[in-house]
């Protein structure tokens, strides 16, 4: 047995006894617990939001031409180029994409991997002239891309012949039924009338003034051989740089490009939030160990005579200071458990009176037991304080000096 | 003669720079289940004395021999197994601990020794109550109960493990001339009935006459053991040995 059976006998007697003490301590234990867990839970949810914002509803990796490189001026027999000439290599289009699209489908990481061919084009009703980005796809892989069994918000998803599919931003600032038609100019001035079909709701302004269309009906509106890019959707969201990393080292003549890669402020602001929690968090926990530290210590002094008859009726060394890690322990542990009961009912207010609706907490275990764990084991540091001056104490000294 | 303890050549100093000597090559023995009372000034070493024997000291240099077993180089921490079976204590103050009950204090030996006291431990804790007349306050805490019931429940749990040897620092020294000597009256009987030793500093004579023998500490230094003897309805001295330490 760890413990002797007398040490929690009289551990817990004396935070029993003193139940003002034990019940600060426990309040102290229990509200640090609460706000790390409330606090790593909101800031977790909130992260799980913003990412889910930025590509819940978005491919995770894109697949794209190469980057446009600069030709030299000179000529290889070193004469000066041709100034009229354009210096450099457009690579706007990917020309074989059938193969990446075949190979991409059978990485088992991958969830889906669309073709898309576009560019930007204005839809134009009524006198009113609209900037959009169309996007040419495969009804089956940009439904698994764009989760439009989800964010699909009115209409089908038929993409076939003149057929399209819009944002909600688009359809409602036109002001687009289904069923209704409209008249789309592609960036060479020419257009062509389009039927809608559907309206989607992707979750944000920039996302919502799409337009879909089916893969060979954009390509034949942009006059385009191949494709723009190949847009691809994984099971680990977070995988995505790692696994375009993977594709680089196997495909030299596309580039690959990473949700991650694209979306670096997101990363250092959610990395600095982590960060900035993790501090506020440590010292909470340093905050929780001091009072433990401070309060059992003044214990210590006060139980000095108790202690000392106690050592001198056989309570050995050790057995004197484990009384003191019984009562941090116990304390930490029921702090702790106090504590995540009020960080739910914390969270739960919080959603309910102060909640916008778009986020929400993540409760989710390592959230729960962390700091709980953290408190126990600051509790059982901060009790070794008094635990050693408890080990250290003479019995005849009390004894000597009353 | 039976001996409990054999102290030989015990010596006691104390600091680290400058010694003072508070013990002189003390030797004696105490006879297994009588009562010694050890008298003196104040300053003598007395006390001193009594918390070696009782292994919550060690001594500087000597011999100590408890029932067989050499304690003279024993660490006191490693003695807290043998204390706890073996020897019981009575101070000035009673030191018993106030979250618990007078009962539960009187128990607390036995949780320490053995753990959790079976229904039949309470019982004898009871019954020991009821013996020395606190049974009443069973469930009372140490603040409710008066000085000398303190002292009582402080006798009974140093009785209460059955100690081979009580040792008792000034028992009475906190209570009332009556108090005091009603709970040194319970103590001898129970001590007696129950065949232990007890070993008892006191600076007053009267209270020493309760023992068999009597040792005179000065300076340090045993100078003279008595005998007891009942007289009739009194009690008497007889001087034993007188060693002449003064002169």
């Amino acid at each position: 047995m760890i413990f002797k059976p007398h040490e929690p006998y009289i551990a817990f007697r004396w935070l029993l006894k003193g139940r003002g003490q034990t019940v600060l301590l426990l309040a102290g234990i229990a509200v640090g617990v609460a706000v790390q867990f409330f606090l790593s839970s909101l800031i977790g949810g909130l992260q799980l939001s913003l990412i889910e914002r930025t590509v819940g509803s978005a491919p995770h990796i894109y697949v794209l031409p190469p980057d446009s490189v600069p030709t030299g001026f000179l000529s290889e027999n070193g004469q000066a180029a041709d100034s009229r000439r354009v210096p450099y290599t457009e690579n706007l289009e990917i020309l074989s994409w059938n193969q990446y699209v075949d190979y991409l489908k059978g990485v088992p990481e991958v969830a889906a991997a669309c073709p898309v061919a576009g560019g930007q084009a204005f839809i134009e009703r009524g006198g009113a002239s609209l900037n959009v980005a169309v996007k040419g796809i495969t009804a089956e892989d940009g439904a698994l891309v764009y989760n439009f069994a989800r964010n699909l918000k009115a209409g089908r998803l038929d993409l076939v012949g003149d057929s399209a599919v819009l944002g909600r931003t688009i359809a409602e600032k036109l002001q687009l039924s289904l069923g209704d038609r409209f008249f789309m100019r592609n960036n060479k001035g020419t257009g062509d009338f389009f039927t809608l079909a559907g309206i989607f709701d992707l979750g944000s302004v920039q996302a919502n003034a799409l337009v879909f269309l089916s893969l060979d009906r954009a390509r034949s509106f942009f006059s385009l051989n191949g494709i723009n890019s190949i847009e691809v959707r994984i099971r680990e969201v977070f995988q995505a740089e790692a696994l375009a990393k993977k594709f680089r080292l196997e495909f030299s003549r596309v580039k690959f490009e990473s949700w991650q890669e694209r979306n670096q402020e997101l990363l250092t602001a959610l990395r600095s939030q982590s960060g900035s929690s993790g501090v506020i968090q440590f010292f909470v926990l340093f905050a929780i160990s001091l009072g433990i530290a401070s309060v059992l210590g003044i214990a210590a002094v006060q139980k000095s005579r108790q202690l000392g008859i106690l050592k001198a009726m056989g309570v050995d060394n050790r057995g004197a200071a484990r009384i003191f890690l019984i009562q941090g322990l116990s304390l930490g542990l029921t702090g702790s458990l106090i504590g995540i009961a009020l960080g739910y009912a914390l969270g739960a207010a919080f959603l309910r009176f102060f909640g916008t609706g778009t986020f929400g907490l993540q409760l989710k275990a390592f959230n729960l037991v962390t700091p709980a764990v953290l408190a126990v084991l600051g509790s059982a540091v901060a009790s070794v304080i008094p635990a050693r001056r408890a080990a250290k104490l003479s019995p005849i000294e009390v004894i000597r000096n009353g | 003669m039976d001996e409990i303890i054999v102290v030989k050549n015990l010596v006691k100093s104390f600091g680290d720079v400058v010694k003072t000597e508070v013990l002189h090559h003390i030797s004696v023995a105490f006879e297994r289940g009588a009562l010694t009372a050890i008298i003196g000034p104040s300053g003598s070493g007395k006390t001193t004395l009594l918390n070696i024997i009782s292994l919550l000291e060690s001594p500087t240099s000597g011999v100590l021999v408890i029932d067989g077993k050499d304690f003279s180089s024993g660490e006191i921490n490693e003695s807290s197994a043998y204390r706890n079976a073996n020897i019981g204590f009575i101070f000035q103050f009673h030191y018993l601990l106030p979250e618990f009950t007078a009962l539960e204090n009187i128990l607390i030996p036995y949780w320490i020794g053995r753990g959790r006291p079976p229904l039949e431990m309470t019982e004898k804790a009871l019954r020991l109550m009821k013996e020395i007349e606190i049974f009443p306050i069973k469930n009372k805490y140490p603040h409710e109960i008066s000085g000398g019931e303190q002292q009582r429940v402080a006798i009974a749990r140093a009785l209460v493990n059955e100690p081979k040897i009580v040792f008792a620092d000034e028992p009475t020294g906190n209570l009332d001339r009556e108090t005091g000597f009603a709970v040194l009256d319970v103590m001898t009987r129970m001590v007696r009935e129950l065949g232990t030793t007890l070993i008892m500093v006191t600076h007053d004579r009267e209270i020493a006459l309760k023992a068999d023998r009597i040792l005179e500490l000065v300076d340090g230094r045993i100078c003279k053991s008595f005998v007891v003897k009942e007289v009739g309805e009194g009690r008497i001295r007889e001087l034993l040995e007188d060693r002449s330490c003064l002169l």
